[in-house]
């Protein structure tokens, strides 16, 4: 068995804005070894970057609250520890990188200066002269001539924003990276070349990633695992190869690769899965899928579990339950 | 890049200059469209019309207009700024004697004001929709509306004259001593900065809200930066650069609102002195009043213009 850098049990996460209440995250469950690299997939809405600021500790405060559920990350409850030891793991146990580059950095700060605060946050012992090299480090190994650590955001191009993002999430070599659709905001070349370069650095350092995406290209591309995500709920999970075989899946994750324009069999137009997602307000009861799915029958208004069908393939549907007389096997 | 900053700040500065040229010119000729004699202003209506061609002659006001523009300009250079007719001494003294009560009033007003008004705006923004916020909102709204005069009144009955602790009207140097000082201070800076400290509040919240969210302010939270250093040099930095422009100008209509707070509180400062000029219809002190105000609004205005290149980046291409 190797070592856990993340485990999320149940959890549930609720917006309280002022004209509804939105269940973003309905009783989710996550592992991730070291070293590990997990890509959740997911609509828009799923829950995704939710997931992502509940294990940061970030949600928006006192809009976003956790009704449920733990978060363990490295061994540290997330939540059950004081906003100062949190400040110590963000940036050094686990870091973020955001959606969109353009944004995520501070305008008036040089980035230099950006790469140089998470060192010296979290590495107290280095003096200034070995904080200057270790900045002068990052930004050569995600490819940036470290002469221009003096310039701001707006001097550099969204990849290479991007880049100087992805130095800072790394700097402190944390044990776990959350990666918010990383290359969604950049150019298609760039993004081949990001993607090379998140996947490189995390080899290189042994970082376990969360790699969260809409894109299954990036997941076959890079991840290990996958887990599908849907209304706030994972329903499908598992590794990569078990997953892109396109056997036996859940009828959403099937639906998501048929949505998927394919270049080789030509066809009238997009395979978009038929219907919308719930409305988050609602609290969903049995399958969410349900409403949308063509095998929907009376058993699917039950709860639904994860069940493993082939050994480290998981499916929350019911029609893959033996014991219940599922038929999809069949 | 230096270089480049350099010349920029000439060039700034050099837009000053020519600001202030073209606004000696404007003033010049508002001068001699304005009624009024200052001779006979000065001599009575029992001048005889000998006196008054005498005194014409002497203090220049016989000349071509061109002239007289040409010896004020030359005036500001030998530093007498003119002769004042009504008090009978050269502008420059005059105007020295009284504007170190103006900038003691504005300078203060501002710093209290600049202070506080961004204090409570960061205090309301951060606790946004709590008690907290809705009550610095009411008396932000309450000290914008509330006329300058009817503040200054209340403020001169309740601490004047019910409880004694301030004087109604005058000012004390600080050679006299520090808490005379302030007790004759207090009231005309709290009246000067109670409209400025409600805008400060009203734009800092507003401002800060902008940033709160921000995706930058989220990187900064992943990294682990504590919450008052997310505060200080995350929000606060990038809510003050549109704060800026608001809080100069505010200077500026400050430097005016001053004419009002100390006729209130009969402070023997600049704006008292450009009332007492215009009544005496002393035009060639009343404008050099107003150009000396306007050289400090410039130069303000000249100081935030350097400031931004170091505050806000991107400005600088
Ligand atoms: N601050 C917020 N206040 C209220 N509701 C929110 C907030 N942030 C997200 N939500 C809602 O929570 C649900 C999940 O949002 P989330 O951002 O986690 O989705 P996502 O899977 O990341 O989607 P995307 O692919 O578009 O990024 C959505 O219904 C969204 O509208
Ligand atoms: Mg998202």
């Amino acid at each position: 068995m190797s070592e856990k850098v993340l485990e999320i049990k149940n959890l549930s996460v609720e917006y309280n804005t002022e004209i509804a209440t939105i269940f973003a995250v309905n009783g989710l469950d996550m592992d991730l070894d070291a070293g590990e690299t997990l890509g959740l997939v997911g609509e828009t809405g799923a829950g995704k970057t939710t997931t992502a600021k509940a294990i940061m500790r970030i949600l928006p405060e006192k809009v976003g609250e956790i009704t449920s559920g733990n978060i363990v990350v490295d061994g540290k409850d997330v939540y059950a520890i004081s906003e100062a030891e949190m400040c110590n793991i963000r940036g050094k146990v686990v870091s973020m990188v955001f959606q969109d580059p353009m944004s995520a950095l501070n305008p008036i700060m040089t980035v230099g200066d950006q790469i140089k605060e998470v060192i010296r946050i979290h590495e107290k012992k280095l003096t200034k002269e070995q904080i200057d090299k270790k900045v002068d480090e990052m930004m050569e190994l995600v490819g940036i001539p470290a002469n221009r650590k003096v310039e701001y955001p707006h001097e550099f191009s969204g990849g290479m924003k991007q880049r100087i993002v992805i130095a800072i999430a790394l700097a402190c070599e944390p044990k776990l990276i959350l990666a918010d659709e990383p290359t969604t905001a950049l150019d298609v070349t760039i993004q081949a070349q990001m993607l090379a370069l998140i996947k490189d650095l995390q080899r290189r350092l042994g970082t376990a990633m969360l790699l969260i995406t809409h894109d299954f290209g990036v997941v076959a591309q890079i991840c290990e695992k996958v887990a599908v995500m849907y209304a706030g709920e994972i329903i499908e999970y598992g590794p990569v190869e078990k997953i892109f075989d396109h056997e036996n899946l859940h009828p959403y994750t099937i639906g998501l690769f048929r949505s998927i324009p394919n270049l080789k069999v030509k066809t009238a137009r997009l395979n978009a899965i038929d219907g919308m997602m719930p409305d988050p307000s609602v609290k969903l009861h049995g399958c969410h899928f349900a409403p949308r799915c063509k095998y929907a029958s009376e058993r699917c208004k039950a709860d639904q579990k994860m069940i493993e069908t082939e050994p480290g393939h998981f499916i929350r549907c019911c029609r893959f339950d033996k014991e219940q007389g599922g038929s999809a096997n069949e | 890049m230096k270089g480049k900053q350099v010349r920029k700040i000439l060039k700034r500065v050099l837009q000053s200059l020519i600001t202030i040229v073209l606004l000696t010119v404007i003033l010049f000729l508002l001068m001699q469209l304005i009624p009024g004699n200052p001779i006979i202003n000065f001599l009575g209506s029992n001048a005889t019309d000998e006196e008054i061609a005498y005194y014409t002659h002497l203090y220049g006001y016989d000349l071509p207009v061109w002239q007289q523009y040409v010896n004020w300009i030359k005036s500001m250079f030998d530093g007498t700024m003119g002769f004042s007719v009504s008090l009978q001494r050269n502008v420059s003294e005059i105007i020295f004697s009284r504007i170190g009560v103006t900038l003691t009033l504005v300078t203060w007003a501002f710093i209290v004001s600049v202070i506080l008004g961004v204090a409570f705006g960061i205090i309301a923004a951060l606790n946004r929709g709590k008690a907290v916020d809705t009550v610095i909102s009411i008396l932000s709204n309450a000290g914008i509306a509330m006329p300058v005069f009817w503040i200054g009144i209340i403020l001169i009955l309740i601490f004047a004259i019910r409880l004694g602790i301030c004087p109604s009207y005058g000012y004390t140097p600080i050679s006299k001593g520090l808490g005379p000082w302030f007790r004759g201070i207090v009231l005309p800076v709290t009246v000067l900065s109670f409209p400025s400290i409600s805008i400060f509040a009203r734009q800092t919240r507003s401002s800060m809200l902008d940033v709160i969210n921000q995706d930058y302010v989220m990187t900064a939270k992943s990294k682990g930066v504590k919450k008052r250093d997310i505060i200080f040099k995350h929000q606060l930095r990038n809510a003050l650069v549109p704060l800026l422009t608001i809080i100069v100008n505010r200077f500026a209509q400050m430097m005016g609102a001053t004419v009002l707070t100390e006729n209130i509180f009969t402070l023997p400062g600049m704006g008292s002195l450009m009332i007492n000029s215009i009544n005496s219809r002393d035009l060639q002190l009343f404008v050099d009043c107003i150009l000396v105000i306007a050289v400090f609004v410039t130069v303000a205005n000249l100081i935030v213009d350097i400031l931004y290149g170091f505050i806000d980046p991107r400005t600088k291409e």
